[in-house]
């Protein structure tokens, strides 16, 4: 190993990064267009959701829980409805998303102390604010029916010795107790840029170099095989650091998220994840020959299961079993984890061991293997 | 004028040959082409499960009592919060939540009994790892449903206990209707923005490198000198494309469908008629890419940076309403948003061309804009 060729290479590589604007489009424009577009925000509950009312009742009592539904805060009115016809109407054109119906006999079956029923209707196509909006309208019922004993009551001139709701909830969200978006999507930026950065773009640039036949050149100059990798590999590494501490500082400064644990060992996991990635880029370009096929295998490789298998988006612990065992091979797994341990719940080494430990055998063995394969063919 | 269709035609035709046997011959990015979208549907359609249940969870009895099991064991069995532990002491909350291994708390505190059985009542806490900000949004408004429930019960109890019979006097029932997705299974919501997705990744990206490939070998010059005229070039790289892209709809639709269960409600001929006019619209921005890009490498990566506003813009993943207004407005320039919209009515609104000619013209506009700014860049380099 020459440390001056390498210096050389690793300088031949800057010039073409340089020289190349897609190149900075995609390490520092895009994780920036990600965050902003997260960083104001996606909800991930549910405000005032347009819910249309069909009241055949019209009683003060058919108001009194259509009014309890727009106070909570989690619907607001989009209006009145005379009809299902009218009610999908609004559905489909997304003018809303709730509806509440009320049977005629909803007012004078309460006023009798009668069973009777509100049919709450929702817009499934959208089963996660589907799922949110269930969950609030029952609360919202089930209190109402609190309310009305109490009223019921107090009309007979009884007076409860006790004070209602009886039990109540403190919900409290740790870690992001506004329900961010930016504190949830900026791990995964980190992730996804890294992944992109170690195997897409380790990939493209040595299999480029095959593709043109320059790799052939290559075995007949001085350069060593390893010479050659590492002087190809450092000024990725190089930029996926760069990357992440401007993500890490755009997120501090423009949303004002600071890191919660030490910075020196998100550092070191990044150090540790960009190792594995670049070892999966060598693997994609030791058995890819064309740039098509590296890229879409690449993309199979990493970018896929680096969002959709990591539990950045989606709860690994949802995962049907095959799909979770998985996920243990998958080093975006443990980044993340890491990720949002260091970023978010500032937690040290003594809980993140096991994937500082996983990511390493990864990392060693990925590397190991492709060295190899690579020293064997440009030996 | 029939004849010179004749011709141009039978150009085509020989361009496209070429195209299919460069295709077929590298098997290995044949096979990735074809199984890389199965994969990645048969993947989403089992971890793209939003349909949050079984939330591991802990739960801190500080009352033990009968009551306090009683609520816990509404938690426990709703089927949304199983149970990952049990605590003594709340601090110990920290080191669950911290390392992952619940991602709630259940707190009942110690008085809890005697809070539901006296003047001021209880107040119970749920503690929820925000980390992934939905499940934790979901968890929070079960949790709060769960509560309401008990309060209903527990104040019920207590007035039958001091002689008033509330049981049958009051009761209103909430009967929920979920349209177009009755079971809330995310799946249904998923499946269909998939199959958006991936036909832009395999019309856009593909065709935008293919285009540059000819270009970086020095191919593209040998082309320009045999009769074959610029926009016939540029037809006979696409169409290749076009089928592989109708491949890989037919792939997913079928795995959707019979393997996830997926219900179609609308037409599958309208489904594939108006997928044909998104195919064109992306592979528009395919060639549009390939003219600016010098080689594979910069075609490759501008279609990624074209492909991540398109895909967290569409509502593919996020639902449009829930972004911030001005936000909003800018999905309105990306035209994968357009698609999906069509593509998730068709399958679960069953709805027809009459409701969706609003979100078609767009697109076709998108199609024109792209494919017209293509040509006529192409023109110039090749000139």
């Amino acid at each position: 190993m020459k440390f001056q060729r390498i210096g050389t290479l690793i300088k031949k590589e800057f010039v073409t990064i340089r020289r190349d604007f897609s190149f900075a489009l995609n390490i520092f424009i895009m994780p920036l267009i990600m965050l902003v577009i997260y960083g104001y925000g996606i909800r991930f509950d549910i405000q005032y959701l347009p819910t249309v009312v069909w009241d055949l009742s019209q009683s003060p009592q058919s108001r009194e829980l259509a009014e309890k539904f727009l106070a909570s805060g989690y619907f607001s009115s989009a209006g009145a409805a005379s009809g299902y016809d009218e009610i999908e109407e609004r559905f489909d054109k997304g003018e809303a998303k709730l509806a509440l119906v009320f049977p005629a006999d909803f007012g004078s079956e309460l006023a009798r102390g009668e069973k009777t029923a509100v049919q709450i209707l929702v817009d499934g196509s959208d089963n996660n604010t589907a799922t949110l909006a269930v969950g609030y309208a029952r609360g919202i019922v089930q209190n109402y029916q609190a309310d009305l004993v109490v009223e019921k009551l107090a009309q007979k001139g009884i007076r409860l010795p006790f004070e209602v709701p009886v039990v109540s909830l403190e919900n409290r969200m740790w870690y992001n107790p506004e329900l961010k978006s930016i504190r949830f999507i900026l791990p995964g930026v980190i992730v996804v840029i890294m992944s992109v950065m170690g195997t897409m773009m380790t990939a493209m640039t040595i299999v480029g170099e095959k593709e043109r036949g320059t790799f052939e050149q290559v075995a007949a100059s001085p350069l060593s095989g390893m010479e050659f990798l590492t002087g190809k590999i450092v000024p990725y590494i190089l930029l996926a650091l760069v990357d992440m501490v401007l993500i890490v500082a755009a997120g501090y400064f423009l949303f004002r998220v600071p890191v919660a644990g030490s910075f020196a060992l998100l550092f070191f996991f990044s150090l540790l994840f960009v190792a594995v990635t670049m070892g999966l880029g060598l693997w994609v370009s030791s058995i890819s020959s064309s740039l098509q096929g590296a890229m879409t295998l690449a993309f199979l490789v990493t970018l896929l299961p680096s969002i959709l298998l990591s539990g950045f988006i989606f709860p690994i612990d949802n995962f049907p079993a095959p799909l979770k065992a998985i996920t243990y091979l998958n080093p975006g797994r443990y980044f993340i984890e890491a990720l949002r341990g260091i970023y978010l719940k500032g937690v040290g080494l003594s809980i993140l061991w096991p994937q500082a430990v996983f990511l390493s055998l990864l990392g060693a063995s990925l590397l190991g293997i492709t060295l190899f394969r690579f020293k064997k063919r440009l030996a | 004028m029939e004849a010179a269709w004749k011709e141009s035609a039978g150009r085509v035709r020989q361009v496209v040959k070429k195209e299919v046997i460069q295709i077929l011959r590298d098997r290995k990015f044949l096979v990735l082409v074809l199984v890389t979208p199965v994969l990645q549907t048969v993947i989403f359609g089992y971890v793209a499960n939003v349909d949050v249940t079984d939330i591991p969870t802990v739960v801190c009895d500080l009352d033990r009592t009968n009551q306090s099991r009683e609520l816990a064991d509404r938690f426990l069995q709703s089927g949304f919060f199983s149970a990952a532990g049990r605590i003594d002491d709340p601090r110990e909350a920290d080191r669950w939540l911290d390392g992952g291994k619940a991602k709630v708390v259940l707190v009942i505190p110690p008085d809890y009994s005697r809070a539901v059985a006296g003047k001021k009542g209880a107040a119970i806490q749920v503690l929820t790892d925000a980390t992934n900000s939905n499940v934790a949004g979901i968890a929070g408004s079960y949790a709060s449903a769960i509560v309401a429930a008990a309060n209903v019960d527990l104040l019920l109890a207590r007035l039958h206990k001091i002689g008033i019979r509330a049981q049958e006097t009051v009761l209103v029932e909430p009967e929920v209707r979920v349209w177009y997705n009755p079971e809330l299974k995310s799946v249904n919501f998923m499946v269909p923005g998939m199959l958006c997705v991936i036909l832009l990744t395999a019309t856009m990206n593909l065709t935008g490198i293919s285009m540059v490939r000819e270009k970086e070998r020095g191919t593209a010059e040998q082309l320009s000198v045999t009769p074959v005229r610029s926009w016939e070039l540029v037809l006979a790289k696409v169409l290749p494309f076009v089928g592989i892209g109708f491949i890989n709809m037919v792939f997913i639709l079928f795995l959707g469908i019979f393997w996830f269960g997926v219900p179609l409600a609308g037409s599958l001929g309208l489904l594939f008629a108006l997928s044909g006019i998104f195919i064109f619209t992306s592979l528009g921005l395919g060639v549009l890419i390939s003219t600016v890009a010098a080689t594979q490498q910069q075609a490759m990566m501008m279609a990624q940076f074209f492909m991540v506003p398109n895909m967290l813009l569409s509502g593919f993943m996020f639902p449009i309403a829930n972004m911030p207004v001005a936000i909003q407005y800018v999905t309105y320039l990306v035209p994968l948003r357009y698609y999906v919209e069509i593509v998730r009515r068709i399958f679960m609104k069953g709805a027809g061309l009459g409701e969706l000619w609003n979100q078609l013209v767009p697109l076709a506009v998108f199609g024109i804009v792209a494919v017209g700014l293509a040509s006529l860049r192409f023109r110039k380099v090749q000139k």
